[in-house]
């Protein structure tokens, strides 16, 4: 599925929805985790682009994930009414069919949500991807499908900062520069889908041993950025604080290849390249050791509707990005387990709350609800959870 | 890791984040001398359920009272009004707002005899009296607007309010303006609400009306409200969230059809996204003109020190300025991103300062010699900037007389520790009060650099950070950009101030190039985007219009492009006091010697002409690594020379006064800081020089 022809097909398709629907979903029993990430993905229109393109592609395929995510989305397109609610029940079947994690009635984390679906339906894409290649080998001749898939089982090392690192079940890109990246894996092109293509950037991770001065740097792919939130900042010094300088010391003590031994280091992550569509995860819900609970941190963050990045690297080609916020996922309520999430869309210039079933206009102005909290006094909030900028040059 | 990096973070929080009422400057300690804490007070319940900013006004306010007793004097009515009543309106007053309500005016009082006893009153041999000065302060909190009046910013308390008036709910008040007209001592006050409406109050003759009562002209919120700088006229300028301004003429009266949209015939319009209408009517009526200011809010807008121009910023992150008057944009400036969200005026009218949500001070330059330029960005902040204001009163003078030892200028910024405080004496007696504190006489004490700026902001991460800029970041950073001149796209509005500048000693040498460097660069820079545009139109068919100009980044006004460039460039001129004739001959030779340029705006234009003006997207991408948006790297990062934190909730408002300023937080306190003596004893003494027998009195 080659990305460059299916944005201009995936453009016809919404050219007949130019009137643009703004169906609610129904909850079926705490499933406003889904439903508000689903109308947040929906208002990517590069990701709905691609999710309908994919429904014109594949037919008679069997059931998946990304085939009920596409019904679904076909489904709004073309209802007849412009306005109500829709019952996405054949998704959510699939989902909980699929995964014992959501497979009941209790409130699950957006943010977990948001992974695994776009990890699963990536899998899907490149499974279809490879099933076609092989398909595709066999016709022409027997050649060396000499790709080696390493399945990794590590999970997030400590340096990955809880940030979502593509790579346990899906190889990684290429061009890891440090071999000794225990997670690198020989992949192919076949590797690049669209979901890649808009979600996937890369962390350079830079190492430096406090010992012998070695500089290591190794990349890191991601889907979407969680950041660690501080009271009264913006979104622009969380990603900051993100790519500072940290010191790897006593427990988190670094493994130095040329020393052959752990020792301190200094650490940090900059983006090398930016992706398209930008999905920031505010890391709102810590574990708080002595409560032996997750708390909900509604610290003040304020976040613009224009944003461009600092913490880059100096070799990052793409820098200059300007990327305008399309939607977020916001959380109400004190804790993670407890509470509601809504999405608030931007579609044609005016925004739009999306509370399960209810569909609702926003003002602006009325943003300064979903910052947070100037003090923390373990009241009810609406902070915003997940925010999706969407790049302002598609190339 | 994610602990290690935590606790790190923590511990610079700690020694930030501790509120403090005092902290010290290179010049000496700043520390609060007195406060209102209204809602501390009145009401804690109040604190987070604040909506709107809480933003203060100043007004020196002048009174001039007769003696007791004495005969019948010019000013004998208005000095015995004023000993009555003279501010607080003691009937309720009667306007309603929304046609359904009225607004509530709690309470109010006077105090007129502290006010006597406070003010030094100093009897005057011109006018037949006395004439009093005092400060008017107003801000508002919640749904409410309160008045004090005060003669010394060290008075430990304010005592009452003299005037506070509580507004229905949902009609919150969002900001306000006060000024007072010649020869009357009453205030005119001005309060903007955020469902549109505009309240004014006479307090002399107790005169009250609302503007745009029902809605009817704009139903978002009034985020500033002006006076029109000169005293004499009845103009004043609010600007909306919707993006519009209007001009409003507090005497016209027009009651029939009060509640019907007027009529707009639009008097100008530019392509880079403004516009000026009039109302289209036989009786005058408001509003006398509507300004639409690029897209979304309109966030802050301030007038130059020399009444000529007009800053505007938005939400749509850029800095207009315009010349009110000619109605035409002179220059503007894009934010690193995001919307700006305050602005100031350098005292000399040179420089802007502006704040907003990417975190970053910027200063733009205006001045004469160089082109319209960002000068610098400055990160100290950690959340977005509220409010900025120059020092009026801080000049290289007293900054550096301060500090004998002559370090270099990056590490006097560095050092934030409290400094001796050296004998200033001969720097104030040096000179006389008429040169304002900034001028540049460069023949000044020991060869100490004659330009210096203050630089004051505060924002959402409840700091205020001070910031330095000295002559080197002003100068060394021009010779930088001069040289990246040439290899950046930028667009024609800058040639003609590069022209301008021609005849200055540090452009010289540049000049000769200008013409024809000009050129190539333009040519490319066309290709490079016109490839940028078919690849554009090949991915979003839906854009290509809008693409397209992005080709047109010569800022040309589609039916005349060759004449409306010279207009254009005749516009630049910007800050007045340089030959008109240099400019002239410099607007011809860049139009005559550049036909190509000219040609390819015809047919741009040509291509264009259907279209409507450009989007702030293509304006945004026009603007970006030139001198109006530079790139990151192309330009200085300052930091700030203080960063304190200054209140346990968001700070939201700034104002200078000569010997203190005013800070207001989002939980209703409003602090005043009191500046450290130094500065302030070579002030007194200059002032006491200049007052010799003429007006008065104790200022702030």
């Amino acid at each position: 599925m080659g990305h460059g022809v299916s944005v201009d097909s995936g453009n016809n398709v919404t050219d007949t929805t130019t009137n643009e629907h703004f169906l609610g979903l129904v909850n079926f029993g705490n499933t406003c985790y889904c439903n508000s990430v689903l109308q947040a993905l929906y208002f990517c229109k590069p990701f709905r682009e691609h999710v309908l393109h994919y429904r014109l592609q594949q037919k008679n395929k069997k059931e998946n994930l990304l085939t009920c995510l596409a019904d679904l989305f076909y489904m709004i397109v073309t209802v007849k009414r412009r306005t109500g609610a829709i019952p996405p029940k054949k998704f959510i079947s699939k989902l909980r069919k699929e995964n014992s994690t959501f497979d009941n009635d209790m409130q699950q984390d957006a943010h977990e949500f948001l992974n695994h679906l776009l990890n699963t339906c990536a899998d899907i894409l490149i499974a279809e991807k490879k099933e076609e290649k092989d398909k595709h080998d066999k016709q022409r001749m027997k050649s060396n499908g000499s790709i080696t898939i390493n399945k990794n089982n590590n999970n997030n090392s400590p340096q990955c900062n809880g940030t979502t690192i593509i790579g346990e079940q899906q190889k990684q890109e290429q061009n890891c520069y440090n071999h000794t990246n225990p997670r690198s894996s020989i992949s192919t092109s076949t590797d690049d889908t669209w979901i890649h293509d808009l979600f996937q950037g890369t962390l350079v991770n830079e190492t430096k041993c406090l010992n012998c001065e070695t500089y290591s740097s190794k990349d890191e792919n991601f889907l979407d950025l969680s950041i660690d939130v501080e009271e009264n900042t913006s979104i622009t010094t969380c990603l900051r604080v993100f790519s500072n300088v940290e010191t790897l010391r006593g427990e988190s003590k670094y493994y130095c290849e040329t020393c052959s031994s752990k020792q301190e280091a200094t650490k940090r992550m900059r983006i090398k390249k930016l992706p398209r569509i930008l999905a920031l995860h505010l890391k709102r819900f810590k574990y708080i050791e002595q409560c032996k609970q997750y708390k909900k941190l509604s610290y003040r963050v304020v976040f613009p509707f224009e944003l461009r990045l600092l913490n880059t690297s100096e070799d990052c080609l793409n820098s200059d990005r300007i990327y305008d916020l399309v939607s977020l996922v916001v959380h109400c309520g004190i804790g993670p387990n407890r509470g509601h999430y809504i999405a608030v869309v931007k579609s044609q210039g005016s925004w739009i709350v999306f509370d399960d079933e209810n569909v609702d206009r926003l003002d602006p102005t009325n943003f300064e609800e979903f910052y947070g909290v100037t003090h923390d006094l373990g009241k009810q909030s609406e902070t915003s959870y997940i925010l999706f900028y969407e790049s302002r040059d598609p190339s | 890791m994610a602990i290690a990096c935590d606790s790190s973070v923590l511990r610079c929080k700690d020694r930030r984040d501790e509120v403090k009422s005092e902290f010290s400057a290179r010049e000496g300690r700043y520390k609060i001398a007195s406060f209102i804490d209204y809602l501390g007070k009145h009401c804690s319940t109040y604190a987070n359920s604040l909506s709107e900013p809480v933003k203060i006004t100043v007004l020196q306010r002048t009174q001039q009272i007769v003696n007791n007793s004495t005969s019948q004097s010019n000013s004998a009515s208005e000095a015995s009004s004023r000993r009555s009543s003279s501010i607080a309106t003691d009937e309720p007053p009667n306007c309603s707002v929304d046609g359904s309500g009225d607004f509530l005016t709690k309470s109010n009082s006077i105090n007129v005899e502290s006010n006597e006893t406070n003010s030094c009153s100093v009897q005057n041999g011109s006018v037949n009296g006395t004439v009093l000065l005092t400060e008017v302060l107003a801000f508002n909190v919640g749904r409410e607007l309160l008045i004090y009046e005060f003669a010394e910013s060290a008075q430990p308390n304010f005592g009452e309010p003299i005037d506070h008036r509580a507004y229905k709910p949902g009609h919150l008040p969002t900001c306000h303006d006060l000024t007072q007209r010649q020869h009357t001592n009453g205030l005119h006050i001005l309060v903007g609400f955020s469902k549109g409406q505009i309240q004014y109050i006479n307090t002399h003759t107790k005169d009250q009306k609302v503007f745009n009562e029902s809605s009817y002209l704009d139903k978002t919120k009034v985020t500033c409200i002006k006076w029109l700088p000169s005293s004499k006229t009845s103009l004043f300028v609010a600007s909306y969230s919707s993006g519009y301004l209007y001009v409003f003429d507090e005497q016209i009266v027009y009651q029939r059809d009060n509640n019907i949209p007027p009529v707009y015939s639009t008097i100008k319009d530019d392509e880079n996204n403004f516009s000026i209408s009039c109302t289209k009517s036989k009786q005058a009526r408001n509003p006398v003109s509507r300004w639409s200011i690029g897209t979304g809010s309109i966030n802050e807008f301030s007038f130059s020190p020399d009444n000529i121009y007009l800053a505007v910023v938005s939400q749509d992150g850029f800095l207009r300025i315009f010349n009110y008057e000619k109605m035409e944009l002179v220059t503007y400036m894009k934010s690193y991103f995001g919307g700006l969200l305050c602005l100031s005026w350098s005292p000399d009218g040179r420089y802007v300062a502006t704040g907003g949500e990417d975190d970053f001070l910027t200063i733009f330059s205006l001045d004469n010699d160089q082109q319209h330029r960002v000068v610098c960005r400055g990160h100290g902040h950690t959340s977005w900037i509220n409010s900025i204001s120059f020092d009026p009163s801080m000049s290289a003078k007293i900054y550096y007389s301060l500090h004998h030892s002559s370090l270099p200028s990056s590490e006097r910024r560095a050092n934030v520790c409290e400094s001796t405080i050296s004998n200033s004496s001969s720097a104030s007696s040096a000179e006389s009060h008429d040169p304002p504190p900034w001028s540049s006489d460069k023949c000044f004490e020991n060869g100490m650099p004659s330009i210096f700026y203050r630089v004051v902001s505060v924002g959402q991460d409840n700091r205020l950070c001070m910031w330095d800029i000295t002559e080197d970041i002003l100068k060394v950073n021009n010779k930088l950009s001069h040289q990246r001149q040439r290899s950046s796209l930028y667009p024609p509005v800058l040639m003609s101030s590069l022209s301008n500048s021609s005849c200055q000693s540090t452009t010289n040498g540049h000049s000769s190039q200008s013409d024809t460097s000009m050129n190539p660069t333009q040519t490319t820079s066309k290709t490079s985007f016109s490839s940028l545009t078919n690849r554009l139109s090949f991915t979003r068919n839906s854009k290509v219009n809008k693409t397209e100009t992005i080709t047109d980044h010569t800022c040309s006004n589609g039916s005349q492009p060759s004449t409306t460039t010279t207009k254009k460039l005749r516009k630049i001129p910007s800050v007045p006091n340089n030959s008109q004739k240099n400019k002239a001959t410099a607007v011809n030779t860049t139009t005559d010697g550049s036909p190509t340029t000219a040609n390819v705006n015809v047919q741009t234009n040509l291509n264009n002409n259907s279209l409507p003006r450009r989007t702030n997207a293509d304006l945004t991408k026009n603007t970006f690594g030139t001198h109006l948006c530079p790139k990151l790297g192309d330009i200085q990062l300052i930091e700030p020379a203080v960063i304190e934190s200054i209140s346990t909730e968001r700070v939201t408002s700034i104002i200078f006064r000569e010997n203190c300023f005013i800070t207001a937080s989002q939980d209703g306190i409003i602090a005043v800081w009191e500046k450290p003596k130094a500065t302030k004893s070579m002030r007194d003494e200059k002032q006491l020089a200049h007052m010799n027998g003429s007006v008065i009195a104790q200022r702030l």
